[in-house]
Parts: C-alpha cells; sequence; structure tokens
C-alpha cells in the first residue's frame, strides 16, 4: 500500500469517526427530534405556531437562497440529576450555518450574530454553550434555536445536551477537524503550489508543475474563505462570483493536469474547459444573482462530471501503463470527489455525513500528486546523473581508444624505425661483407692466394662481421664504446706493425648514443682509415682523438707520421670516394691533410644526424 | 719452472684441434684434457686439475656457462677463460657472471692466443670497451648515495676502458702502472661473479627457495 493510500485510509476513518460522533459518551446525548419553524422574525413563537416535527438531523432546504431566511428550532429535554445539583452543563451544536442565538426556557443563554439584513452569514464552524443552572428546572425544559440564513440549507446538523466536561472534547474536535484542518489544508495548498510554481518557473516546458501549482493555489485561497463568516450584504454577488472562480481555478486546472496525464493534449478542450470555469462567476456578474441556484445545481454538478470524466481517462490510462505514483494519485482524487460530493450536497442541506469534507480529502490529493511530480523530477535527475555517468563511462572509453591507438601508432613508427634501420644494416652487410667475401671467393677460385692470403681476407671477413655487431649492440648504440672496440681489436695489429697507437678520448662525456646505422657508418671510416695507415702510411705513431667540444658537432681525428697523402693516395684511391660517401650520409664531411702524415678528420653533427641511405 | 695446467672444452674438433697444437707447441704449457661437450668437461673437471680452462660457451649438451662454474667452484685459483669468437658483451657477461675470469677470441693469431694465456696467468684479464661499459652498469650503486660493489678507482678504471684507452694508456693517465690496472680489471671480474651469486641468494631468498 502506497504512503498516500495510507493517508486516504486515515482520513476516511477519521471522518467516520466525525461523522460518527467520535469518542463513546455516558451522559451527553443528542436529542433526536425538534420542532421546526419557518419566518416569525419577530419575537419568541409561540407554542401554538405551526411548528412541524423534524427529526435531527435535519435536512431542511431552501428554493430561495438569497433572501434572508428565519428559522426557528424548538428542542425539549429532561434535566438529568447531575445538572441540578450544580454540574456544568452545555448545549453542543455541530453544524447551523446561520446566525444563531439560542434561549432555554424563554431566556436568551447565547448568541452568535444579532439578526441583521447588512450580513450575510456562513458559519461553519461548531457551537458550544453552557446552561446556566439557575435557568434549568426539574423535568421538562425547553431549547429554542433561531437561525437567520442565507443559502441552500436549513439543516441543523443535530444538537447535544451534555455534562460540559464531556461535551468539550467532541466540541473541540470538531473545531480542529471542520476549522483549524482548513486553515492547515489552505496553508499545505498555498505552499505546495509555490514550490511547485517555482519549479514549472524554471522547466516552462513541464506544465504539469505549473497546471498543479494553479489547483494548488487556488485551493489554498478557496479554503481560506472559511474565516470569511459574514459577507457584506452589498458584496453579495460579487463574493459568489468569486467563489465560483475559486472553484473552478482549482478544478479546471486539475482536470487539464489529470488528461495531461494521460496523455490527452485536446487544446479545443482545454479552451472550452477555460471557458466553462469563466462563464460561472461572468455570468453571475452580468445576469445577477437570479442565476445563483442554477450555478451551485448545475454549475457545480457540471464540474463534478467533467473532474470524473477526465479521472475515467486517467484511470485509463493508470491501467494501461501502470505506476504506483499514478495509482496513488487516482486513489486519491477519487476520495477527494466523493468528499466534494459530499460537501456539494451538505451545502444544498442534503447530508451524507453531516460534515464538511473536502479539505481533508484534497491534502491527500496534493500529496500524491506532489509525490508523483517529484518522483518525475528525482527520476529526471537519475537520468540525468546516469546519462553523466554513461558520458564519463563513454569518454574514458574513447580516451582509452585514442591512448591504444597511439600506442599502436607509436609501436608502428618504431617498428617501421627498426624495419628501415635493419633494411640499412642488411644493405650494408651485403655491399661491405657480402662483396667482400665474393672478391675472396674469386680470389681463392683463381688459385692466385697463398694461405696467408686467403687467411687475411677471412680475417678482414671477421673484422667486417665484428663491426656490425659493435654497431647494434644490444642496446642503443654507445659510439664511445664501439670505437674503443674497433681500437681495442686493432691493437695487436698494430703492435704487430711495429706502429705505436694512440687514443684520445678525454675530451668526451661517458658516452655517446647514436643509431646503429649511423653509428656504423662512423665504424666503417675509422677502421677504413686505421687499415690504410696500417697498411700504407709507413708511419711510426698513429694518434686517434675523438672530441665533441661543443656537444653538437663530433670530430674524429687520425693524424699519422707516415709517408703522407702523396704516395698512399693511389693506393687507397677506392677508399676515399667510400669514406666521403659515409661522410655525407652521416650529415658531415671528410677532411684530408697531409704536413709530415696524414691527418684524416671527420665531422658530423650529433643528434640531427641522418644515418640514411649511402 | 712448473708447467701451466691446460684443459680445453671445445666441441669443434678443427678449433679443438688446432689450439692443442699451439699449446703443446709451448713449452711452457702442458694440455691435461680435453672435451667435446659439457658431460665429459664436467667428468674432466672432476678428475683432472688445471690451471686455465678454455670453455667454448656452445656445447651442444649444456650451456658452456655450467662448466664454468664448475671449473670455477673446483679450481678457485684457475683461470676460466671463455671462448668467443666475436667477444660480444651478451656472453662475455654471463661467462663473467658464472666466473670466468677472461675471454680469448677463436680467430687470435697463435702468438696471441700464448700472450693472452700468459697475461692471465700472470693476473691480467683482457677487456674490451663495451664490456667494460656494461661492467659499469651492471655494478651500478643502487642508489648514488649508496657505495656499490666497485671502489672509486675501479670505476674510474672501467670508465676510461670503456672510452677506448688501453691499459697502458690507463696506467698513464691514473699514474699507475699497467700491470696494476689489469689485476683491477680481475678484481672487478671477480666482484661481478659474485655481485651475481649474492643477487642471486638474495632473490632466493626473496622467494623463500633459502633457508638461512
Amino acid at each position: 500500500m502506497k504512503p498516500t493510500s495510507w493517508a486516504c485510509s486515515g482520513f476516511s476513518l477519521l471522518l467516520l469517526a466525525l461523522a460518527t460522533g467520535g469518542f463513546a459518551t455516558e451522559g451527553a446525548m443528542p436529542i433526536a427530534e425538534a420542532q421546526f419553524l419557518q419566518g416569525h422574525p419577530q419575537g419568541l413563537p409561540p407554542a401554538d405556531a405551526p411548528w412541524r416535527p423534524v427529526p435531527l438531523p435535519s435536512s431542511i432546504r431552501t428554493e430561495d437562497p438569497d433572501s434572508l431566511q428565519t428559522v426557528w428550532y424548538r428542542l425539549a429535554f429532561h434535566a438529568p440529576e447531575a445538572a441540578l445539583s450544580g454540574e456544568p452543563f452545555a448545549v453542543y451544536i455541530p453544524s447551523f450555518f446561520c446566525a444563531l442565538t439560542l434561549y432555554l426556557n424563554g431566556n436568551r443563554i447565547g448568541l452568535v450574530a444579532p439578526p441583521s439584513e447588512a450580513y450575510h452569514p456562513r458559519i461553519k464552524r461548531p457551537h458550544q454553550f453552557l446552561l446556566p443552572d439557575s435557568l434549568l428546572r426539574p423535568g421538562e425544559n425547553i431549547l429554542l434555536l433561531r437561525g437567520e440564513c442565507r443559502g441552500f440549507s436549513l439543516s441543523l446538523g443535530g444538537i447535544w445536551v451534555g455534562p460540559e466536561r464531556e461535551l468539550t472534547p467532541r466540541f473541540e474536535e470538531r473545531q480542529f477537524w471542520q476549522i483549524t484542518a482548513a486553515k492547515i489544508s489552505s496553508t499545505l495548498g498555498i505552499l505546495a503550489g509555490a514550490a511547485m510554481l517555482m519549479v514549472w518557473w524554471r522547466r516552462r516546458k513541464e506544465v504539469s508543475y505549473g497546471l498543479f501549482a494553479v489547483a494548488s493555489l487556488f485551493w489554498g485561497v478557496h479554503s481560506a474563505t472559511i474565516v470569511l463568516e459574514f459577507i457584506p450584504a452589498s458584496l453579495w454577488t460579487e463574493w459568489r462570483a468569486l467563489y465560483y472562480f475559486l472553484t473552478g481555478g482549482f478544478c479546471i486546472p486539475l482536470i487539464v493536469f489529470f488528461l495531461r496525464e494521460s496523455q490527452r493534449r485536446w487544446l479545443w478542450f482545454e479552451r472550452l474547459l477555460l471557458a466553462y470555469w469563466l462563464a460561472a462567476p461572468l455570468g453571475l456578474l452580468l445576469l445577477g444573482l437570479r442565476e445563483r441556484a442554477f450555478l451551485d445545481i448545475y454549475w457545480l454538478a457540471g464540474l463534478f462530471l467533467l473532474m470524473l470524466l477526465a479521472l475515467g481517462i486517467f484511470a485509463a490510462h493508470t491501467l494501461r501503463h501502470p505506476s504506483s505514483a499514478g495509482y496513488a494519485m487516482l486513489a486519491a482524487a477519487v476520495f477527494a470527489v466523493l468528499l466534494g460530493l459530499n460537501d456539494y450536497l451538505f451545502n444544498l442541506g442534503i447530508s451524507v455525513v453531516g460534515a464538511f469534507g473536502l479539505h481533508l480529502g484534497v491534502p491527500a490529493m496534493l500529496l500524491a500528486i506532489t509525490w508523483a511530480l517529484t518522483n518525475r523530477f528525482v527520476q529526471s535527475l537519475a537520468v540525468v546523473e546516469n546519462m553523466n555517468v554513461v558520458l564519463e563511462t563513454q569518454l574514458a572509453e574513447r580516451e582509452g581508444e585514442l591512448a591504444q591507438s597511439y600506442h599502436l601508432l607509436r609501436g608502428f613508427e618504431r617498428q617501421q624505425a627498426m624495419a628501415e634501420e635493419r633494411q640499412r644494416i642488411v644493405s650494408d652487410m651485403h655491399d661491405g661483407l657480402g662483396s667482400h667475401l665474393i672478391s675472396s671467393l674469386a680470389l681463392v677460385e683463381r688459385g692466385a692466394a697463398g694461405a696467408k692470403e686467403v687467411a687475411e681476407v677471412l680475417r678482414q671477413g671477421i673484422d667486417e662481421l665484428r663491426l656490425v655487431i659493435d654497431a647494434l649492440g644490444p642496446e642503443k648504440g654507445d659510439l664511445i664504446s664501439a670505437l674503443g672496440n674497433l681500437r681495442f681489436r686493432l691493437a695487436p695489429r698494430f703492435s704487430a706493425a711495429g706502429i705505436s697507437l694512440r687514443w684520445d678520448a678525454s675530451g668526451l662525456q661517458d658516452s655517446l648514443e647514436m643509431s646503429p646505422g649511423a653509428g656504423l657508418q662512423v665504424l666503417r671510416i675509422l677502421q677504413e682509415t686505421l687499415t690504410n695507415v696500417l697498411k700504407h702510411s709507413r708511419a711510426g705513431t698513429v694518434s686517434v682523438s675523438l672530441a665533441a667540444p661543443d656537444g653538437r658537432e663530433f670530430h674524429l681525428r687520425v693524424k699519422d707520421d707516415g709517408v703522407g697523402l702523396q704516395s698512399n693516395l693511389a693506393a687507397s684511391g677506392h677508399g676515399l670516394p667510400g669514406m666521403r660517401r659515409r661522410a655525407e650520409a652521416l650529415g658531415g664531411r671528410l677532411e684530408l691533410a697531409s704536413e709530415g702524415g696524414t691527418t684524416v678528420h671527420l665531422f658530423f653533427p650529433l643528434g640531427g644526424a641522418d644515418p640514411g641511405a649511402h | 719452472m712448473d708447467q701451466t695446467r691446460i684443459v680445453i672444452v671445445e666441441d669443434e674438433p678443427e678449433f679443438r684441434s688446432r689450439v692443442s697444437e699451439i699449446i703443446r707447441a709451448e713449452a711452457g704449457f702442458a694440455l691435461v684434457g680435453t672435451a667435446g661437450n659439457g658431460a665429459e668437461a664436467l667428468a674432466l673437471i672432476e678428475a683432472t686439475a688445471a690451471e686455465v680452462f678454455l670453455v667454448d660457451l656452445g656445447l651442444p649438451d649444456m650451456d658452456g656457462t655450467r662448466v664454468i662454474r664448475a671449473a670455477s667452484a673446483r679450481y678457485p685459483e684457475a683461470d676460466v677463460v671463455v671462448v668467443t669468437v666475436f667477444g660480444d658483451d651478451r656472453h662475455v657477461l654471463s661467462s663473467i657472471e658464472a666466473g670466468a675470469t677472461g675471454y680469448l677470441l677463436k680467430d687470435l693469431s697463435a702468438e696471441d692466443l700464448v700472450r693472452s694465456i700468459r697475461s692471465l696467468r700472470a693476473g691480467g684479464s683482457p677487456i674490451s670497451p663495451v664490456i667494460a661499459r656494461r661492467l659499469l652498469q651492471r655494478l651500478r650503486p643502487p642508489s648514488p648515495a649508496e657505495e656499490g660493489p666497485l671502489s672509486a678507482r675501479e670505476r674510474e678504471i672501467l670508465q676510461l676502458i670503456a672510452k677506448g684507452f688501453s691499459f697502458d694508456e690507463v696506467g698513464g693517465l691514473l699514474s699507475i702502472s699497467a700491470h696494476t690496472v689489469t689485476s683491477h680489471v680481475k678484481n672487478i671480474y671477480r666482484k661481478l661473479a659474485v655481485h651475481s651469486r649474492s643477487e642471486a641468494v638474495y632473490e632466493a631468498n626473496k622467494l623463500g627457495m633459502l633457508r638461512l
């Protein structure tokens, strides 16, 4: 069961308690029958006036609600022993809409308002009066009740005589449920309406909030009118017009609300409803009070029918699209409509439960609708939050994909670089080791080579291979150590040839990283130069110095004290162009000088060196 | 003077016989055994004491480092030398870690081979610049504040070798004899072997494989 339904049941039970008289009472009891007299505005009516008996509570209505009527109720009761012995006794009148004066045994004991043509009473509150014990007499006592009324109902909603201590709680209870509850209901309506109006103000597209806000505010004002117990007779027409305006302002937006909730956007019908709403107050103002009876009976009945129609459509919609909020709204609305019907009849003098009840039903309905709308609001928040989560997840996914494709791209780039490097080295080996092996093979096959020559060419082949291995290295090539390795390997040959090999790398940092392809070019140049020195220079000393003074350019210098360039140029002629080509591939240059020996300089830029094709 | 007893572990018959001949021809050397595979080598190490073990890494039945480890464990004073074609850092380093104190290139001439063995027995160990660079990396202190396994002087020597300086040149630059440089290098070799063993113990300990 929904909270709202609980609330509805609670209200129903309270209403039932109210109708059946609430707590059990011992001494207090309602008077079951009265004598009724209409008219006789001057003085107290005599016992032989045309009284007629009516059961209590009475249901008496007039066809002329706008002229001031005088009514009398005459009630007889026996004074209990206790009342005579001094215990305070009281009269309790739950509902009598007229301005009343109360007499006990011919003495006035109570007055709500004096009879007057100037005011129009609409008194919804209960009354209680003490019975002065001095006026009580043993045996039968007579209560005379005079009322001045405008309106359909001349009914007396019962009258109780009993000990004051028993009647007071009953009176207060009635006071609370009829008057205080209506004020609370009014406050709730205005607050709920204002809150919803604020929501709607920020979200104009959500018409439901606006409709509900208008209905709720109208309800708040409508039920606040309970405090207006006397309407000046001169403003009576305007008052009735206002009353219809408020009633319509409460009902018509609700009808549209329920239609819209049922996905029915009948604009023509909504305009018709608007016209129906305004027809009553305008009609009354234009045509005058003559139409009041018609409006009170038929216009209000029409409102009921329209409301029932909307609720029927809403019920069908809720059955097709069940939701707890939908059922709660439906139940609360039906409950409120039933109470409204009760009030409608009660106002016409037809008593169903003997009390007004709409002000109890409407808060239940407002609660149910507030719940439904809040639900919707919260759901849309949740949707937004969920959407945020989805968006965040999607964003994270995209980022992941992006990172992955970036990663892949980097992988491809690296692979491509490696493939290019590999290609470069393979073609280098093809040109170097490959052609060396081919020419060695030719040499051996010609039979022109002795064992010593064969050993020599094979050694050259191994040197070539070592060079490639040094250049490749397991990690990114360290050029300095690779060059050092070359020196380390060639050192025994220099010492065997009686050439002192000096090495100076003190002008270098500890290591110098270079791509294997570029490193190989440098190694080749150094190897070629040193081999030339070994073979042709007839030098006593060769010094190799490595330097990178500004860290941007590498400088390799090989200086020997041999016979110089002129004489060994012819012998090494085929080697020089290759060395120059390699230097160019490094983006650098090769310089030769011959002054008391040969000096070879290799310059190439660091960092940006393109190891490029040969 | 006592002869230097030498064992050859090499699966390639050509190379084995060439080296055998060179050693037999040398007055100060005595070839006390040859093995063509790892199993023979391990048996030989058990049975025959020697001062120099020449071990090829590429044995048909096992990794040559196992033979190196066995030989250096049984004869701590001996020189266990790895014989390699290219002297490439990966093979040489794993051999040194297994306990080798030097390496020889397979294409060395007869004189160079003899000279290298003599130099090893005299306390020297050959080391190429690339190997020196790798040794520096392997024996790097764990953090700048801590002292690594190498002394400052040893680091200095390795740094100069890595730049291509010869032992003589290093000695000249540091005002020490070339002989001192070679013995430093041999010490460095031993440190790498110890370092790799202690690392292995540390790792095993961490994995709970050892109870101390």
